[in-house]
């Protein structure tokens, strides 16, 4: 055996817990019975008696070893005493540290809260870890796209053949319903389908109702808190009944808390799914409950332990026993649900969410203004280590030891960061209101929140460790008889370290305005991008039920007023995303191809201002229109047709459609998916009305709108939107970060500015000497200016090489993420380039143009 | 005075000691103890035992010489003071008081 001796970490814990004075006895006694149980009973059994000793001597509280008395509070009370009057002393440079790693610390912390809100979301589901979604790759003739939506049976019948499924929740998010109790009428945004399990599957908060029961029935609705004082104030809702859609009345059977925000699952009322189901629901959805329509999703929960590579592995069967003719199409696969928030950028279909890019990027940049903030106080101290050496002389001379030295400049870092951490809480308190505006986010900084607590007590050491120890270690280095002997000044050392520091301050300043830049621009091009259809002035609304069975005199009461004449009905607009259709150019079933449907009329593609490529738009007078379709550029390329016109193509299980034009592509929904290929059809049964209106009438339009809706329908509120907001809309929650990630970035500009000041300002004050003789011996001001920039200069110059590079693999990196993206071009490194520039020589010049103008007198007369 | 009484453990320990003579250091008042006495007693028992013994002026003690078998340790070696044999007797005596008082056993003997 290799060791034969008791065990070390006994007799560490012995020499540190037995008074020193009888340590060397009690350890004595302890290998003497050590020796001896090792000859009699082997060395295991000694080993472990003598851990038992040890830990049996803990008890002996008149043997501890006494903590030395240095008498530490005094000395630790002197530390913080000089620590306060050094602050006091230079004030400028303390003011630059403490303020700059305030702002680093306000920015972690709102980062990491940030991220944390990001991170609990769906979390708060006790069966979240079992929970799944039904995704599937749909490999069709655009590659393969994940997407989100299953089929109506695709989900219960899971149920009854993979024994892993304990429970399976279908859910379709409807939209917007206008519901009417008494002779009150409201819109509610988020009305959802939910299987009547719902409930017991997830985890939301019923306030009234039992969860098993409440979505059971086939016209139960379950509302919202809030939706329910909206509806019916203070009455009791429960067993109240709403007229919906199609004019059923659906009863109030539970109350939910609001849904909180953290849920991908957002909705304000919930209706039993069984009122879709065909035969025994009275809205009898049938594309909601068969086994083609892929529109809805299906959550699975699978039994505690169960395999989902068993049931991945038992998926394609099961698509081919039921859904043969798409099985090889698609392949479906189970999301965990925990994942669904942030890793679903790549699938369609599923809420906007903000995805993990965001958190990297924000954790980056969080960690990038610490880092700034932390080189600025190593900078600023190491630069300044030189004024205390006479200090640290003097305590060596009267014995100080180095770790002494070592842990005095730490409590004065420690000083420092805790100035910094409260006024840095304090400005994270202070700006939570707008960072939650930025965001979209309703963050709130809570002190008693134990995770946040221990965030930042993990930060303090962190930081103090990591701005302290190496002006600390330099500081304690000193020789005392060098710095006491000596008249003349130290070598303030470290001036690689500095040197290296502030081109990494350069650095990441330089990453951080590249990317500013460019997250403005994009963010611009995502407003103004040419859509290949004009969304300016266009005023959108819906029919409702009301409206669309007697449209024709509505349509005909806005075509008469001058405001609203110029407008198209249609089922589809370029705002929504709507589901995707099988289509077979010249309806050979092989061939098959999903595309976009577009049931529009004639008026459509003129009022949006579409190209037409070839052939001719549909035309009202002609009776075989009905049977046309116009296809887009994509859907061209894709369909390998050389001249379209004439051509034919199969639409779902309908007939045969002719081909009469092509229309240029064009985006709709949001600029992060690519263009897809693209039908359009005329349609019997219209209901979204594009109204285009002049920007000079808008107002006028709007009000004549309103009074030929109110003449018509008198149950149904109008609601109306244009349609560039709708489309900004998509881009709010990104953009809305991305300009709080732009923030964050000038907050970094201006915390390296701090530093950069406050090391020309002792470089300055270093030199005034130098700079007096060589003014004596004629030395111009632009020479001395030189002499002092030229350091800086050269530092900027490395920090171009590396930072041109790292800026453009991370933003190229950034703009993957968008389908349609600005070209980076050169533009902004050299507008990166140039505002650095500019600030470096400003703040540079500031102090050196005061050292080249003065009176070399004033510096040489001491000499 | 309190501290001038004696536990029953200590009264062992002072004892053991005390038989041992010149070769009282804790390991062997602690084989002895488990031989003669049959009694288990943990070191650290012994240890605390006989510093506050020594503190109570029952003991004195002296470092002795380093020796292989401890790892290079001293031994501090314990005799009983003046005191302690006092204290010894006292006891002792205090027990035979009480002993003659019960009258069966004491015409037993």
């Amino acid at each position: 055996m290799k060791n034969r001796k008791p065990p070390l970490i006994a007799r560490k814990l012995l020499k540190w817990l037995i008074a020193e004075s009888i340590y060397d006895e009690v350890i004595g006694d302890l290998n003497e019975l050590f020796d001896l149980r090792k000859q009699q009973q082997g060395l295991a059994v000694a080993r472990w008696y003598f851990l038992k000793d040890t830990f049996l001597s803990i008890r002996n509280f008149r043997l501890r070893r006494k903590s030395k008395s240095q008498n530490t509070t005094a000395m630790y009370k002197n530390y913080f005493k000089i620590a306060y009057r050094n602050m006091l002393r230079h004030k400028f440079y303390s003011t630059a540290n403490i303020l700059s790693l305030s702002f680093g610390i306000a920015s972690a912390l709102l980062i990491v809260l940030f991220i944390k809100s990001e991170v609990s979301f769906d979390k708060f589901h006790e069966n979240a870890t079992q929970l799944y979604r039904l995704n599937k790759v749909n490999n069709g003739n655009s590659g393969a796209i994940k997407n989100s939506e299953s089929s109506g049976s695709f989900g219960p019948t899971m149920l009854e053949e993979f024994p892993e499924v304990e429970a399976v929740v279908r859910y379709e998010n409807w939209g917007s319903m206008v519901f009417t109790h008494g002779d009150k009428n409201l819109r509610v945004e988020e009305i959802s389908f939910a299987e009547e399990n719902f409930l017991e599957v997830f985890d939301f908060k019923l306030i009234r109702g039992n969860a098993a029961e409440v979505l059971k029935g086939t016209t139960s609705i379950v509302l919202t808190e809030s939706t329910a004082a909206a509806l019916f104030g203070t009455v009791n809702p429960i067993n109240q009944f709403v007229k919906g859609m199609n004019g059923v009345d659906f009863m109030v059977t539970g109350i939910l808390e609001d849904v909180p925000q953290n849920s991908h699952l957002q909705f304000d009322a919930l209706i039993s799914w069984n009122a879709t189901v065909p035969g025994t629901g009275p809205l009898s959805v049938n594309w909601m409950n068969n086994w083609n329509t892929q529109g809805i999703s299906t959550y699975l929960m699978l039994k505690p332990g169960a395999d989902v590579a068993a049931v991945h592995t038992k998926l394609p069967a099961f698509e081919e026993k039921h859904i043969p003719e798409r099985a090889e199409r698609y392949d479906f696969y189970l999301q965990p649900f925990a994942d669904i928030y942030l890793h679903s950028a790549d699938i369609q279909f599923s809420e906007a969410m903000t995805g993990t890019r965001f958190i990297y990027v924000m954790a980056s940049i969080a960690l990038a203004i610490l880092l700034i903030a932390i080189f600025n106080y190593v900078n600023i101290s190491t630069s300044k280590a030189t004024l205390r050496a006479k200090e640290v002389g003097v305590r060596k001379v009267v014995g100080a030891r180095r770790s002494q030295l070592i842990w005095q400049q730490l409590s004065e870092s420690f000083l420092v960061v805790m100035l910094a951490t409260i006024i840095g809480a304090v400005l994270t308190y202070g700006a939570m209101p707008f960072f939650n505006e930025f965001t979209g986010r309703s963050l709130s900084f809570d002190l008693i929140d134990g995770q946040l607590l221990f965030i930042i007590a993990l930060l303090i050491p962190v930081v103090v460790l990591a701005s302290g120890i190496y002006p600390a270690m330099m500081v304690a280095g000193y020789r005392a008889v060098t710095v006491l002997k000596s008249t003349a000044s130290v070598r303030a050392g470290g001036n690689s370290a500095r040197q290296v520091l502030i081109t990494l301050q350069f650095v990441i300043t330089m990453v951080m305005i590249v990317g500013t830049f460019m997250i403005s621009r994009q963010t611009q091009f995502m407003h103004t991008a040419d859509l290949g259809y004009n969304k300016n002035n266009v005023l959108m609304t819906e029919l409702s039920d009301g409206l669309y069975a007697d449209r024709e005199a509505f349509v005909n009461a806005l075509k008469a007023n001058q405001y609203t004449s110029n407008l198209s009905m249609s089922q589809q607009t370029p705002k929504m995303s709507n589901i995707g259709y099988s289509v077979y150019p010249d309806g050979v079933k092989e061939r098959e191809m999903s595309a976009r449907l577009f049931r529009v009329d004639q008026q459509f593609i003129e009022l949006y201002e579409m190209e037409m490529l070839a052939g001719r738009n549909f035309n009202e007078e002609i009776s075989s229109d009905n049977r046309s379709a116009i296809i887009n550029q994509t859907m061209l390329e894709q369909s390998g047709w050389e001249d379209p016109i004439g051509k034919t193509i199969g639409i779902g299980d309908e007939d045969l459609y002719q081909v009469i034009g092509v229309v240029d592509d064009f985006n709709f929904y949001s600029l992060h998916k690519e263009v897809e290929p693209i039908v359009m059809q005329t349609t019997e049964r219209p209901y979204s009305v594009s109204i285009k209106v002049s920007e000079a009438t808008r107002q006028q339009a709007i009000k004549a709108l309103e009074d030929i809706w109110l003449e018509h329908e008198t149950r149904e509120p109008l609601s109306y939107t244009f349609l560039e907001d709708d489309l900004a809309a998509f881009y709010d929650n990104e953009s809305n970060i991305l300009q709080a990630i732009m923030i964050f970035a000038i907050i970094s500009v201006v915390i390296s500015c701090f530093g950069l000041y406050g090391l020309t300002a002792f470089t300055v004050e270093r030199k005034l000497r130098e700079v007096g003789i060589r003014k004596v011996l004629g030395a111009g001001e632009m020479s001395v200016i030189f002499l002092i920039n030229k350091r800086f200069l050269m530092v900027l110059l490395i920090a171009l090489c590396l930072g041109v590079p790292a800026g453009y693999y991370l933003m190229d990196l950034w703009l993957q993420g968008f389908a349609f993206r600005v070209s980076m071009g050169a533009e902004p490194f050299i507008m990166a380039t140039a505002v650095l520039l500019s600030i470096t020589l400003l703040t540079v010049s500031l102090l050196t143009v005061r050292a080249a103008r003065m009176n070399p007198a004033n510096v040489l007369r001491a000499e | 005075m309190k501290g001038n009484h004696l536990g029953e453990f200590e009264e062992l320990v002072l004892l053991v000691v005390a038989s041992l003579q010149d070769n009282a250091y804790a390991v062997t008042v602690k084989l002895e103890m488990e031989e003669r006495a049959d009694r288990k007693a943990n070191i650290s028992a012994i240890h605390s035992t006989l510093y506050r013994l020594e503190e109570k002026g029952l003991l004195e003690s002296e470092v002795g010489g380093i020796t292989n078998t401890r790892g290079g340790k001293r031994k501090r070696y314990f005799k009983v003071t003046n005191e302690g044999f006092e204290m010894l007797r006292d006891a002792e005596q205090l027990r035979r008081t009480f002993w003659n008082m019960i009258p069966q056993l004491s015409g037993l003997k």
